[in-house]
């Protein structure tokens, strides 16, 4: 949003994870101490969130990861793969805030217009994260999530596909959350898709043209089929003020629009906390229009 | 689907004042940093800029009794506004259709504004207006076969897709001398004038869209889908129908092109900043840039203001656009 001010104090202390890392040996005393307190703190406002309305499904944009190995003189994957790093963080936080459903753009079928080797190491990428969130004590199996993976999968390639489906295999008895993983998807490409099943449907059920609605397209929207709430409230980082063909019926109508100026593996939870609150203020005070 | 957690886990009484302390204090900041940074003048309309979008929305979130008073002005406006900035199409959408219904009246105040402002050049002006006209039984989309080739862009009427559509007919310009004289237009149109004298001049194309142009559009597109299925049982409906045909149906000849730049205008003060689409079509919306106007201190409705437009074109200008590449 454009007129949404973050604190300075966000902007310096975006790095922080959820965990209380370990200190080890190359931490200086006074760091280890910041890092603890910081951790405390933040660990502490999840639970002061908690008392206030909290969104029940988030969308994620994560832009800005080329960005952000341009500006650290790093290889592009790298980039990506600190982009992992914060998805995982971002997924915990909401997790914590009791978010019941999180949605990211892991990879638009545009992004095929990318360079091969880049288009390769995101998907060999995707191809090893996947198998290792969906481990058994790692994040989704702590947290009980289903993993969902949403868009045009026939695109992936052979390997990815198989990780794809034997990570929402691990994960499909789990009811706590859902991380609906968006690759390589496109909102047109699911509206298109959404539309041809409701046809199939209405034609197989011999149903009349006019009996159909927007509930019916709705139905068969590819979120809603892996059993995604309303859409509450979308994020992009890196400063970008579009929606890049994402979650487009989901996000049309009142869903709450946040634009961040950080880059995705930048950002946490202090970036995260003034959008919280800019969330809570809103759902708790403004007339509904 | 899920485990219900949230009865489990009431908030206790001291999680909620340590909350209400946290708005309180993020609100103190919000009015302390609104009165420390103070808002930087945005560019002229007709200055350079580095991008120039070629189709401007503005989505009017304000209440119809407001709206009912202001929609003509509000067009008439943003139309000279556009015409200043160089921008080709203007599209003005609001849930309730309120600029829908009162299109004549909209017509009727842009020919008027225009006549006058071109009264010395003896120039007159002739909008035209497509209206979603109700058709006759047999011309309805329902009754159309639907052959191999490019059908599905005939499915639909304008009727079904709920987009009003407000051209300029063929004007004579002045000449260049005339232009010149009386200066009613600005900067931009004069150059053009000066380059071509002899072309003629049109104003921006308007379309008036309501939450009728949005997801029901879509909905008449699934239905005449259905209908052709039942006389073309053997076809698949993936084989009928994908991503680029959609979009020639709803930006075709009887839908709307998508905007580069989207304006949502709420026009309320009420402390806390609109962030939503309000049931913009969701089609035309993938590539848009979105730009929220900012609340002032104003009591009652505030209506668009030539800044807003500018704020939001500067914004545009400055956006970096990859287009997934």
């Amino acid at each position: 949003m454009s007129d949404l001010n973050y604190p300075e104090i966000a902007q310096v202390a975006a790095r922080l994870s959820i965990k209380d890392p370990a200190p080890t040996h190359s931490d200086s005393i006074p760091s280890w101490i910041s890092t603890t307190v910081s951790t405390w703190t933040q660990n502490a406002l999840l639970r002061v969130l908690r008392a206030g309305p909290i969104p029940q499904h988030i969308a994620f944009v994560m832009d800005g990861n080329r960005r952000y190995a341009r500006m650290h003189q790093r290889e592009v994957h790298e980039g990506h793969s600190q982009g992992f790093v914060s998805l995982r963080r971002m997924l915990e936080v909401c997790l914590r805030l009791d978010v019941k459903c999180v949605s990211a753009y892991a990879f638009a079928i545009d992004n095929f217009k990318r360079s091969p080797s880049e288009v390769d190491a995101l998907m060999k990428l995707a191809e090893e994260k996947l198998f290792e969130l969906s481990q058994h004590g790692d994040l989704l199996q702590e947290y009980g999530v289903r993993l969902n993976i949403i868009g045009r999968r026939r695109a992936l390639p052979p390997a990815v596909r198989e990780a794809a489906q034997k990570a929402e295999e691990l994960t499909r008895n789990n009811t706590r959350a859902i991380l609906n993983l968006c690759m390589p998807y496109a909102s047109t490409d699911e509206m298109t898709q959404a539309i041809c099943m409701t046809v199939d449907n209405a034609v197989e059920e011999g149903k009349d043209g006019e009996d159909i609605g927007e509930a019916d397209i709705e139905a068969n929207l590819m979120t809603s089929l892996g059993g995604s709430p309303p859409l509450d409230m979308l994020v992009r980082t890196s400063g970008v003020r579009r929606l890049s063909d994402f979650l487009l019926w989901q996000c049309c109508e009142d869903t709450q629009l946040y634009f961040s100026p950080t880059y995705w593996p930048d950002f946490g939870f202090w970036d995260f906390l003034p959008i919280l609150l800019q969330y809570q203020r809103k759902m708790l005070h403004a007339p509904s229009r | 689907m899920y485990d219900n957690q949230r009865s489990k886990n009431r908030p206790s009484p001291l999680a909620r004042a340590v909350l209400f302390f946290l708005h309180y204090c993020y609100t103190l900041y919000l009015g302390i940093s609104s009165l420390w940074q103070p808002r930087k003048q945005p560019l002229p309309l007709d200055a350079k800029r580095s991008k120039i979008p070629k189709h401007l929305a503005v989505v009017f979130a304000g209440t119809i009794n407001d709206l009912e008073k202001t929609c003509s002005q509000d067009v008439q406006r943003l139309m000279r506004w556009c015409e200043d900035a160089g921008i080709e199409t203007l599209s003005v959408y609001d849930d309730a259709g309120v600029f829908q219904r009162h299109i004549a009246a909209i017509r009727h105040s842009l020919t008027h504004a225009d006549s006058e402002a071109d009264t010395d050049s003896k120039q007159s002006s002739d909008l035209e207006i497509e209206y979603p006209l109700t058709p006759p039984a047999s011309d309805h989309s329902g009754s159309r076969p639907l052959s191999p080739e490019g059908a599905v862009d005939a499915l639909l009427t304008r009727e079904d897709l709920s987009v009003i559509k407000v051209s300029n007919a063929v004007v004579p310009k002045p000449t260049t001398l005339q232009k010149s004289l009386t200066g009613v237009r600005r900067r931009r149109s004069v150059q053009h004038t000066m380059r071509a004298p002899e072309t003629v001049e049109r104003s921006p194309t308007l379309y008036a869209l309501s939450r009728q142009s949005s997801k029901p559009a879509l909905v008449f597109l699934t239905q005449a889908l259905v209908r052709s299925r039942r006389r073309q049982p053997a076809t698949h409906c993936e084989d009928v129908i994908e991503v680029a045909q959609v979009t020639r149906v709803l930006e075709g000849e009887y839908g709307f092109t998508p905007p580069d730049l989207i304006i949502v205008h709420s026009g309320i003060h009420d402390g806390y900043t609109d962030s939503q689409l309000h049931g913009f079509p969701p089609w035309q919306l993938r590539l848009s840039e979105i730009h929220h106007t900012r609340q002032t201190r104003h009591a009652g409705y505030r209506s668009l203001e030539e800044v807003d437009v500018r704020d939001a074109m500067d914004m545009f200008s400055g956006a970096e656009m990859r287009f997934g590449k």
